[in-house]
């Protein structure tokens, strides 16, 4: 599966980034090559099934903390 | 860079699917029961001003989006903080109708496949549209709709034999105050969401596009939607109706005619597809200007790719069950919104009436 991931990343990689340094768009290609970075990291964190920290309950509590203060 | 534009009929369908997306399965102001057809017209009412609101800042600024706008009004710093906020909220909306989506194909479409394969479909989509953007998304919208006009006014006229028109009654039965609740959770959810369109609708024709587009999809989207909640109701009654995910999907599989006419379910589904990727391309795009915005980037098409799979990641693991899912959909979401739905814009509108008429900005 990691092989399946790491191929598609690197074909989007080279069909979506690279053209973007040829172009000389230097800030897009950095911050699109960032992104996608983050978003293999978190694919093959989900691929070796390990259990992220998911944001809607840190949200929900404060949530929850707010209204209740009200 | 070509600019984009999109005509109003083009705008108005975007905005109604827009606002037709999770409803369409996951159905809207549930606190008031049988009673919930009455707490969506209430919403509409109620979101008038706040439509108004909306559409005033976005004609006072043509040609510019809410990230600028937010910009040019609280200076660099704020202004800042406040696209990085907006940001947030449009990429987890992607992701909770993302979600959404996946749910339902997981759970009554397609049990055997993962949601997650479901997910990175449907964004496969909504990233072609994003990258073609608003103007491709605007013409398949037009299409998209009619489709969705027709299919729903089928099955509203097939649904009649099987309609039980007292399960409608006691109007009113449970008092006021849960249509109340229901109006506000039917305001936050879907119509005020239309929040989304001021980070890109800077694509507007006229200058004044933006009353008439989100004025006329409020109307026609939010009748639409009382009358799906009609049907449901009158289909399955509020019982059955309030212990159900997906409550569109179970009363149209409820439809049949003669013995040869039935598992019209599936209609439900053409209707969530279509809407729910137009709602999930439309928060793409936003999210993807604010990033652009945030980092002051060239083109917001670039980041589409990796933002998108970024949403689908998130939408894969932001919930451990549906059951989460909806809790979080129908109780903490409608308070979770306020700052972005209400306040902020009402802020924004205050400070640019104030520093125009001082004179320190100046507007079209």
């Amino acid at each position: 599966m990691l092989i399946v991931i790491f191929s598609a990343y690197i074909l989007i990689f080279l069909n979506d980034q690279i053209p973007l340094y040829k172009q000389g768009l230097k800030k897009d290609f950095y911050l699109s090559t960032v992104i996608l970075t983050l978003s293999l990291i978190i694919s093959v964190l989900i691929t070796l099934r390990i259990k992220l920290p998911s944001p809607s309950r840190p949200l929900e509590q404060l949530v929850k903390l707010i209204v209740e203060r009200i | 860079m070509n600019k984009e534009t999109i005509s109003d009929s083009q705008g108005f369908s975007i905005v109604t699917l827009f606002f037709l997306g999770s409803i369409a399965i996951l159905g809207t102001a549930s606190e008031a029961k049988n009673d919930s057809w009455i707490s969506i017209l209430i919403a509409i009412v109620l979101s008038i001003p706040v439509i108004f609101i909306y559409a005033r800042i976005l004609s006072l600024f043509p040609g510019k989006d809410f990230f600028d706008i937010l910009t040019i009004v609280f200076g660099k710093w704020i202004g800042n903080f406040f696209c990085i906020i907006y940001t947030w909220y449009f990429f987890h909306l992607g992701t909770l109708v993302l979600r959404n989506f996946g749910d339902f194909m997981n759970t009554l479409a397609f049990p055997e496949t993962p949601s997650i394969v479901s997910i990175l479909f449907i964004n496969v989509l909504c990233i072609l549209s994003a990258k073609y953007g608003i103007e491709v998304l605007g013409r398949s919208s037009k299409v998209l709709l009619i489709i969705c006009v027709i299919v729903l006014l089928i099955i509203q006229a097939l649904s009649i034999p099987q309609s039980h028109f007292n399960y409608i009654k006691p109007i009113l039965g449970n008092g006021l105050l849960p249509v109340l609740k229901g109006a506000f959770s039917a305001f936050t959810f879907p119509f005020a969401e239309s929040i989304v369109f001021l980070g890109v609708f800077s694509s507007l024709k006229k200058k004044n596009s933006s009353y008439k587009i989100l004025f006329s999809a409020l109307l026609i989207g939010g009748v639409i939607i009382s009358i799906v909640q009609i049907r449901n109701i009158v289909l399955i009654g509020n019982n059955v109706l309030s212990s159900l995910y997906f409550p569109s999907y179970i009363a149209v599989g409820r439809i049949h005619i003669g013995d040869f006419f039935e598992r019209m379910e599936v209609t439900v589904s053409i209707v969530l597809v279509a809407s729910i990727f137009v709602k999930i391309s439309v928060c793409l795009i936003a999210t993807c200007k604010g990033i652009s915005k945030i980092f002051n980037t060239k083109s917001y098409k670039s980041i589409v790719i990796p933002t998108s799979l970024l949403m689908s990641y998130f939408a894969y693991f932001i919930f451990d069950s549906t059951m989460e899912m909806l809790n979080f959909a129908t109780v903490v979401y409608k308070f979770y919104v306020i700052p972005f739905q209400i306040i902020i814009p009402i802020i924004t509108i205050i400070f640019i009436e104030i520093k125009r008429k001082k004179g320190i900005l100046k507007t079209t």
